[in-house]
């Protein structure tokens, strides 16, 4: 083999390489969780099946709720159709398993939007706003968290950080139980093992509706907070569909949808679209 | 996928508090399971037929309903009848309760597999029934129950994890949080089943051990 030859091949190898390198490379930053979700042509949500309103399952075995309906607005903007979604039901700590590897697109599960969360998961902006509240047995006779915040009271936490921290931060002298969903910790205040639990206000606010003997403290734990849907970081392309969608929802071209959702699940109108009045 | 192996050291401790829960809840249940199983096996053999049916009901109802159902229902429901248990104490019943049934047929099958022309034999050059059992059954059947004993008290190990949902902070529900905190799943979970390969394999080596030592040399 001449010498010339030798090196025109090496030139021809190394453009093929870099050829190859670039193409993939370009592959790579082109693939997008979105486009599978259109070839699929269905969306898998991840989701709880035991935290009323936003998700858990009625009567029928149906989930249903809040979240859900989102959800489902979300497949119906899509894919043109509500059905083309399968909804995959986690446990609080399962949340992230479920997004990050890859068996469901995206979730959303009455999540809240926390700085370490975000560290391993992409949020969206927050498409309903929470704040945590306390249910309490009306038979423990307190009306306040000051009077709850006593050793001979039992409060239900869910196992996540957020509750812990909250408890010793607002309740550090009550017994704690901690289960893994929202209806555990429920169970535990209907049937005396628990005296209170805290959660998102608005499923407090419906368990408190619907039981009679249990009632809601007036004063909220803490700070507004952001719930959101959560996915795998680093696929732009669907972190910014996702986003766009929920902007359009709570404040853009689809709020009508997400009032019918808002009034469905929560008997009043949703936070108006503008701070400032839009129509004169 | 990251994977951070620095972050086990970080949640050494915390697991080791849950670690030592687990022992606990393992080692009270298994000996509980084998004592519980004593009075049952004693009701299922009864010849008397109405105590021997009870017992055989006992054994079906706690043997084909799921533990974790059971669990709820002894702590929630007991709850719910004015009767608080702790989780730990909850979930122990249940365990007992459960895992009882189960040893209470092996040891069963461990008598029953004794051939009765022994017995016969036994009794035929003037032994009473007690000591027939005490010099000729009990001596063959400890040792083949051993086995499926070793078994049962795996089962027991492994299932001690559903007793996190009761709010017990042992090793399941310690890695649970920690993993809801971190959302570290893979680094916390495979840390947890490492833990209780290590629990298990620990304690099929012993009951071997045992088995070893009880052996009939031929």
């Amino acid at each position: 083999m001449k010498a010339g030859t030798v090196r025109k091949t090496a030139v021809a190898l190394a453009a093929a390489v870099l050829t190859f390198a670039a193409l993939s490379g370009r592959a790579a930053a082109q693939a997008s969780r979105l486009d599978e979700i259109v070839k699929r042509d269905k969306v898998i949500v991840a989701t709880f099946g035991t935290a009323p309103p936003f998700c858990f399952t009625d009567e029928k075995g149906q989930l249903v709720g809040f979240d859900i309906d989102i959800a489902k607005l979300i497949a119906k903007y899509l894919l043109g159709d509500e059905k083309k979604i399968e909804f995959v039901t986690v446990t609080s700590e399962g949340r992230w398993p479920a997004v990050n590897s890859g068996r469901a697109d995206f979730g959303i599960a009455t999540t809240t939007i926390y700085p370490d969360r975000a560290l391993r998961v992409a949020f969206t902006r927050p498409y309903i706003d929470s704040g945590i509240s306390v249910l309490v047995r009306k038979d423990a006779n307190v009306d306040s968290v000051a009077a709850l915040n006593n050793a001979k009271f039992t409060l239900a936490n869910l196992s996540n950080p957020q509750m812990i921290d909250r408890q010793k931060r607002f309740l550090p002298n009550v017994k704690v139980l901690t289960f893994d969903t929202p209806s555990a910790m429920f169970l535990a205040v209907k049937s005396g093992q628990a005296t209170a639990m805290q959660m998102d206000s608005p499923v407090i606010d419906w368990y408190a509706a619907n039981n009679s003997e249990l009632k809601t403290l007036p004063e909220n734990l803490g700070n507004i907070q952001g719930n959101a849907i959560f996915m795998k970081p680093g696929d732009f392309t669907l972190w910014l569909w996702l986003d766009t969608v929920v902007g359009e929802l709570t404040a853009g071209s689809r709020y009508n949808d997400y009032t019918d959702v808002y009034k469905k699940w929560f008997g009043k109108n949703p936070p108006p679209p503008r701070f400032y009045s839009a129509t004169k | 996928m990251t994977f951070e192996i620095g972050l086990i050291g970080r949640i050494a401790s915390t697991l080791g508090e849950g670690l030592t829960l687990t022992l606990e809840l393992s080692a009270s249940a298994i000996v509980l399971s084998a004592i519980w199983a004593v009075p049952v096996v004693l009701v299922l053999m009864s010849w008397r037929r109405a105590v021997a049916v009870a017992g055989r009901a006992y054994v079906e109802i706690v043997r084909n309903t799921p533990i974790l159902v059971q669990m709820y229902f002894i702590f929630f429901g007991l709850s719910m009848a004015g009767y608080r248990l702790s989780g730990f104490t909850a979930g122990l019943i249940a365990l007992t309760l459960q895992n009882g049934a189960y040893i209470a047929e092996i040891y069963r099958a461990g008598i029953q597999s004794i051939s009765p022309r022994q017995t016969e034999a036994g009794l035929a050059i003037g032994m009473t029934p007690g000591a027939v059992f005490r010099i000729v059954v009990f001596p063959q059947a400890l040792r083949r129950v051993l086995p499926p004993l070793a078994n049962q008290g795996v089962v027991i190990i492994k299932d001690t994890s559903l007793v996190a949902v009761l709010s017990v902070a042992e090793l399941t529900f310690q890695a649970r949080l920690l993993a809801d905190r971190t959302a570290a799943v893979y680094e916390i979970f495979l840390t947890l089943a490492l833990l209780y390969l290590v629990l298990t394999t620990a304690f099929s080596a012993l009951m071997r051990l045992v088995e070893w030592r009880l052996r009939i040399v031929q």
